[in-house]
């Protein structure tokens, strides 16, 4: 542990917990920033950053711990108290409003009123006192200018303006240089020494190893809820950092079964849309093909594009050795592939239909005679469908909106069952579900690639896509930045590659 | 009358087990009986002659010719009501197509007659033209993905526009008098019974079971549903989503130009300015039987059970003599409570979902 820089820090979160129903998300974290310290924070998808930072800005309420600033213990009951108190919250989602100024962006909701008018607007002050911010942060921004017009930098660069206009002391940042080229990245990092200097902190989370060695002074590092370390993050390796964040065994069992792998079913050859950049890859019959990543690499993106629903600027696909043109959705479920989406509720199930109308959606025509649904029939399959999955009622015609997570999630499996699907794509298949469905999920995705399907996983839970796979594409930005065959599966190299570095090779194969 | 209920959610009823026989219809339709008869037992004691058999023929083609309109608008708002799916050109469309089918018979009286076709024909032109101008709607409204309010509403002024050149162009002359003419075939649409029933019930009837079969029974009518609860859900099933919109405003139009000709028969004239603000009965047919606005939820038995209702305000307002600016004032209270309704429901239905799947 290396400790904080100085004497009384700034910050000091305390043995903060948090539970989501049954779930603990943070278990008892610590955590200290010093003033004019630029603090980060690490940690997989899902291991509790995003509700602590959400603790600390007051957006959700800790179940236990305490909160020092400056030494005081402080209550936020919402984000304004929290604000109010010099915090900061600065999302990887912009929330500057695109049509107004860049003066009015930074001053909304407490616009300078006229003295003497108080129910008028003091415009002259507004841009003055906007335009004084910029020059502190040596931003060259007429604060006239629509936030719209500005490039996505510039629109952070307005966001620290706002959060400094309020007396920000700790800004916390969440990613902010996901969207952002290199010479951007360096603008920002330069503003941020300035904020150090002027002793102002920042709390700054990335998944991009090197930033963090870059820009941050210490780094802490969170797993499953839990503190694994604090470290100096100049004289830290990535290596080591990934290794941090991901240290653990295998908590829980895979049942995988060997398959023989048949022939090559789907081929994508050099793949571009707005989100994918010169994709390639192969999978076969009987095979289960992990594709790992951060969120926003690109893999969702990846799995709707080979499904038709983005449009592809550049590429080819096969299906079973024919070049196929997947220009809809429809035209994938033709060629025998389906897609479970990541967003089960909005886009695998019809929460108000019944589980028959799910199961048969894909391919109605299975159970129509001239133009019109046997419904005799539909039901009979889906009865024989969700008794076979297991589904919890094993009901047809219990509406699929009322079932649980994981019970919704076999329904969708039920419907490309039904469809015939030979190239199944499941994104974050087990997301939200309870850990028996998620056993049986996994069990039926084994069963089907046992049956010469060919199954492609993407999950960011890295135990999930690792213990389930054959082989593993790694994603960042866009492009596939490693794969991994199974022998050589470890989560440090998936973490490595997903930053997109190159995993030190330490001669395991010798 | 039970062929005709028509709602995706029979699971609803499935997964609420009930002692005991099932009444043939349910919740807000019932509702609806009970207040057509109470409507009618009102009106009745105002004005006696509100039960009368001519009275009650009137109702039923007044009923019949907004309820053949609604079928329509009840698709188009159960497939796209998550777009914001709405055809506000219904009125107008029944305008133009009374006048196309008027027009073209070159019967009119004292008026130039361009051309003359049979009413065969020209029926089916009128038909085919408000078929196509939905389509048109409805393509501009898939491809470009453009608002339904402002397309539609914009359609609304075209129809009109082109109801004016229609008949200016049929009669010879720029006057508002409009087409007055003598057809069978338009005297079966506006005044031929079937005993006591009037011809255009019995082709409303026969009309909205056709609509309750495609949407119960077959593959198109299924996706409709889906299509209406959530567009992306839709895409991800294989469902066509832009064929599915452009196929329901074609209709739409179809269906509102049918009832145009059925409004030109009933009055044996076309004028410019028929069937104006009609789109307000229409939309309170759909709304009133239960179609929800946000989409993915309607029925064509309340639709005709609406369809009667409105109509018996109509007429039951009219025979008390109530001046028309009062019946503007009811009628547009009714359809924002009817409204606020389907948004309680909606609140009602998200919650019991929550609550089931936490």
């Amino acid at each position: 542990m290396v400790a904080s820089s100085t004497p009384q820090p700034l910050l000091r979160m305390e043995g903060i917990t948090k539970s989501f129903g049954n779930v603990q998300v943070l278990h008892g974290v610590d955590l200290e920033v010093g003033r004019g310290e630029v603090l980060g924070l690490l940690g997989e998808n899902g291991a509790g950053k995003s509700t602590l930072l959400n603790i600390l800005n007051g957006v959700l309420q800790r179940d236990t711990g305490a909160i020092h600033l400056d030494g005081e213990p402080v209550e936020f009951a919402g984000p304004k108290q929290a604000q109010d108190a010099g915090l900061a919250f600065i999302h990887q989602e912009l929330s500057v409003l695109p049509y107004l100024t860049v003066a009015e962006n930074i001053f909304i909701g407490r616009l300078p009123r006229r003295k003497g008018a108080p129910w008028l607007v003091d415009w002259a002050a507004c841009y003055r006192q906007a335009g004084e911010i910029l020059e502190r942060l040596a931003v060259k921004i007429d604060p006239r200018t629509i936030v719209g017009r500005l490039g996505t930098a510039e629109q952070e660069l307005v966001e620290i303006a706002k959060a400094l206009s309020m007396n920000a002391r700790i800004i916390t940042m969440d990613e902010p240089t996901a969207s952002l080229t290199e010479a951007e990245i360096e603008r920002l990092f330069t503003l941020m020494r300035a904020l150090k200097a002027d002793g102002v902190s920042v709390l700054y989370v990335s998944h991009r190893l090197h930033e963090v060695a870059e820009i941050c002074d210490r780094a802490t590092i969170l797993r499953d809820g839990k503190i694994v370390n604090t470290v100096d993050a100049k004289t830290t390796s990535s290596h080591t950092l990934a290794t941090m964040m991901v240290g653990r065994e295998l908590s829980e069992l895979f049942p995988k079964t060997e398959h023989e792998r048949g022939r090559e079913t789907l081929r994508v050859s050099n793949l571009s849309t707005v989100k994918l950049k010169d994709v390639s890859l192969s999978a076969h019959q009987g095979e289960i093909l992990g594709i790992a990543g951060l969120v926003g690499s690109g893999r969702t993106e990846l799995a709707r594009a080979i499904f038709g629903a983005d449009p592809i600027t550049a590429g080819e696909i096969f299906v079973e050795g024919e070049k196929v043109t997947v220009d809809s959705p429809g035209t994938a479920i033709r060629h025998g592939i389906g897609l479970v989406p990541e967003d089960r509720k909005l886009q695998g199930a019809v929460l108000s239909m019944s589980n028959a109308h799910n199961i048969s959606l894909a391919c109605m025509s299975k159970v129509s005679r001239l133009g019109q649904l046997d419904r005799g029939a539909e039901k009979q399959a889906a009865k024989k469908l969700v008794a076979d999955l297991q589904v919890f009622p094993p009901r047809a015609e219990q509406e699929t909106g009322r079932l649980s997570g994981g019970n919704q999630q076999k329904v969708v499996l039920a419907k490309w069952l039904f469809a015939g699907s030979k190239i199944l794509i499941v994104d974050e298949p087990t997301r939200g579900v309870d850990v028996g469905a998620r056993a049986a999920i996994h069990g039926l995705l084994n069963d089907l690639a046992g049956q010469g399907a060919t199954i492609i996983i993407i999950s960011s839970d890295l135990p999930e896509v690792m213990g389930m796979s054959d082989r593993i594409l790694v994603m960042h930005e866009g492009r596939i930045s490693g794969e991994l065959a199974r022998k050589d599966f470890s989560e440090e190299a998936i973490v490595m590659y997903a930053s997109g570095l190159e995993p030190i090779k330490e001669g395991s194969n010798a | 009358m039970s062929t005709l209920t028509e709602t995706p959610a029979s699971p609803r009823e499935a997964s609420k087990p009930k002692a005991g026989r099932r009444l043939p219809i349910q919740g807000q339709q019932l509702a609806l009986v009970v207040l057509i008869a109470l409507l009618a037992g009102g009106f009745a004691s105002q004005s006696p002659e509100f039960l009368s058999t001519g009275s009650i023929e009137n109702l039923l083609r007044s009923a019949s010719m907004y309820g053949i309109v609604g079928l329509g608008l009840t698709i188009v708002i159960i497939s796209t009501g998550s777009l914001g799916g709405i055809d506000l050109s219904v009125g107008s469309m029944m305008a133009l197509g009374g006048a196309i089918g008027a027009g073209l018979l070159g019967t009119a009286f004292s008026a130039a007659n361009p051309v003359k076709l049979p009413a065969v024909v020209a029926v089916l032109i009128a038909l085919v033209v408000t078929g196509v101008l939905g389509s048109i709607s409805g393509l501009l409204i898939a491809r470009l993905k453009l608002a339904p309010f402002a397309v539609t509403l914009g359609m609304m002024s075209v129809a009109r526009g082109l109801t004016y050149l229609m008949i200016a162009w049929a009669i010879g002359s720029a006057n508002t008098a409009g087409i007055t003419f003598s057809d069978p075939l338009f005297d079966w649409f506006g005044l031929t019974n079937y005993g006591p029933i009037p011809a255009i019930t019995v082709l409303f009837v026969v009309l909205a079971a056709l609509i309750a079969f495609m949407l119960k029974a077959t593959p198109f009518g299924r996706s409709l549903f889906v299509l209406g609860g959530n567009a992306d859900n839709a895409r991800l099933a294989g469902i066509n989503v832009r064929r599915t919109i452009v196929i329901v405003f074609a209709i739409s139009g179809l269906l509102a130009g049918l009832g145009g000709l059925i409004l030109t028969g009933r009055l044996s004239s076309a004028t410019p300015l028929a069937a104006t603000g009609y789109e307000l009965d229409v939309i309170m047919v759909a709304v009133i039987g239960g179609t929800s606005l946000a989409g993915g939820r309607g029925s064509i038995l309340g639709t005709v059970l609406a369809a009667i209702m409105v109509s018996e305000i109509n007429t039951g307002l009219d025979m008390m003599n109530v001046e028309s600016f009062y019946q503007y004032l009811i009628k547009g209270t009714i359809l924002v409570l009817a409204v606020v309704l389907d948004k309680v429901y909606q609140a009602r239905s998200s919650r019991k979902l929550a609550a089931a799947s936490a």
